[in-house]
């Protein structure tokens, strides 16, 4: 399937969905539901977290379908959103528990992050933000990559990528004014 | 502005820090507030999202289990009977609104049990948190907005609360136009058109109506595209893509 064609699809199901048409939501799970639950599951590292959150996002999915606007943002980056911060909510609340589930999720980006980038360069939003990242030092590039796909506070990241809480917090602060003045280029 | 420097040695992006992903739950939540009420965040937080998007590419599909989407199915009856009931017993201009949509023929075609629902909070939130009025609904008005080929654009509900009048007009066809914007226009019989208010291409938009020419029951209601921010000159400038009348349902 070509990327525009899905997206047109997407758009439609989520137009449908905007009007109340039930079936248009179980339309969007079958397209999209392997896709969202990766996300979820990357965050919490946890099947059951993550299918108990894949559930939640769908209902709010269907709850905020009225929202979705298609000028905006494209459906499945819409909906993935959702998905990564649902999935980070309840990250923050299993923390709270005293739980922690995120770590070795944290450490594969931190090892793996340059072998992500390249899966991410075959289209033209990809190949920019992969060139962007690759301008800034090693340090940063794992400090962003994992707090993206890790989805844990400042305070975690640090303990996990053992820099002091200051060091990181303005390493991935200035990393990201760098990206965006790159990106707007 | 990349001069301003905290004590951590970089500016804080507040929208990129939430979008990231990296602050607590306390900022969080503080992040979410702050994206309802002020919308250049919310823009900022939107260009976040769409600057980081690639990054969900790298991230594998995993098939979920097969007993999740059953769960979901489950739990949407559930919210739309709880829906329904929330809407009939203790709030009467809920109901009455949604007698509205069956009267303009809009929930035979599905019409959005969200929007509705988004509709009934605007209704209803006003009784519910202002000064108790007893029959506030003076007037109710409906109407749909067509094209020239008789396909249906916007509809439009308008009603009276307390001191001032709304209307609530729902995109039925999203139309895509980057560049210009639909505004809405009142015109009265043998008058010059008079803005209401910018509309929106794909989502329901609220608005207040000062102007009481919209009651006349010959008045027309009529939606062009503008360029952003509406028509610099007070009158159309741009093609009519809708139009039709308030009539009481």
């Amino acid at each position: 399937m070509q990327p525009d064609q899905g997206r047109a699809a997407l758009v439609g199901i989520m137009g449908r969905l905007a009007l109340g048409e039930q079936d248009a939501l179980r339309e969007l799970y079958q397209r999209t539901s392997a896709k969202l639950f990766g996300v979820c599951l990357r965050i919490l590292n946890d099947r059951e977290e993550a299918e108990d959150v894949l559930q939640d996002v769908y209902l709010t999915v269907w709850r905020r379908a009225d929202r979705f606007d298609s000028e905006r943002a494209s459906p499945i980056t819409w909906l993935a959103t959702i998905a990564r911060n649902r999935s980070i909510d309840r990250l923050r609340q299993i923390g709270r528990r005293g739980g922690d589930h995120s770590m070795d999720a944290a450490v594969d980006v931190a090892d793996d992050g340059p072998d992500a980038f390249e899966l991410m360069a075959d289209r033209d939003d990809g190949r920019r933000l992969r060139e962007c990242l690759g301008a800034l030092d090693a340090p940063t590039q794992t400090s962003i990559a994992s707090a993206f796909y890790g989805g844990i506070t400042y305070e975690q990241l640090a303990e996990r990528l053992r820099v002091p809480l200051g060091t990181l917090k303005s390493r991935i602060r200035r990393g990201l004014i760098k990206l965006r003045e790159c990106l707007s280029q | 502005m990349s001069d301003l420097r905290s004590e951590d040695g970089g500016e804080a992006d507040r929208a990129a820090e939430y979008v990231l992903g990296v602050l607590d739950g306390a900022e969080r939540r503080a992040a979410e507030r702050q994206i309802d009420r002020d919308p250049a965040f919310a823009r900022a937080v939107d260009g976040w999202n769409a600057r980081l998007a690639p990054f969900y590419e790298a991230i594998e599909p995993v098939e979920p289990p097969a007993g999740v989407w059953p769960r979901i199915a489950e739990e949407l009856g559930r919210m739309r009977r709880l829906e329904r009931v929330d809407v009939s017993p203790h709030k009467p201009k809920g109901r009455r609104v949604s007698g509205i949509w069956q009267w303009i023929g809009l929930s035979g075609m599905g019409l959005a049990a969200t929007s509705l629902a988004a509709l009934i909070v605007v209704v209803g939130g006003i009784g519910e948190f202002g000064p108790q009025p007893p029959a506030a609904v003076d007037t109710i008005l409906a109407g749909t907005l067509m094209n020239d080929q008789g396909q249906a654009m916007f509809t439009v509900v308008f009603y009276h609360e307390d001191d001032h009048d709304v209307a609530t007009l729902i995109p039925v066809v999203n139309s895509s136009d980057a560049d210009r914007v639909p505004e809405l226009w009142v015109v009265p019989p043998g008058g010059s058109p008079r803005s209401l208010g910018i509309l929106h291409n794909s989502q329901p938009v609220v608005l207040a109506v000062a102007d009481r020419q919209v009651l006349d029951p010959d008045a027309a209601l009529a939606v062009s595209m503008e360029p952003a921010g509406g028509s610099p000159t007070g009158l159309p400038t741009g093609p009519v893509v809708a139009h039709g009348g308030l009539r009481t349902p």
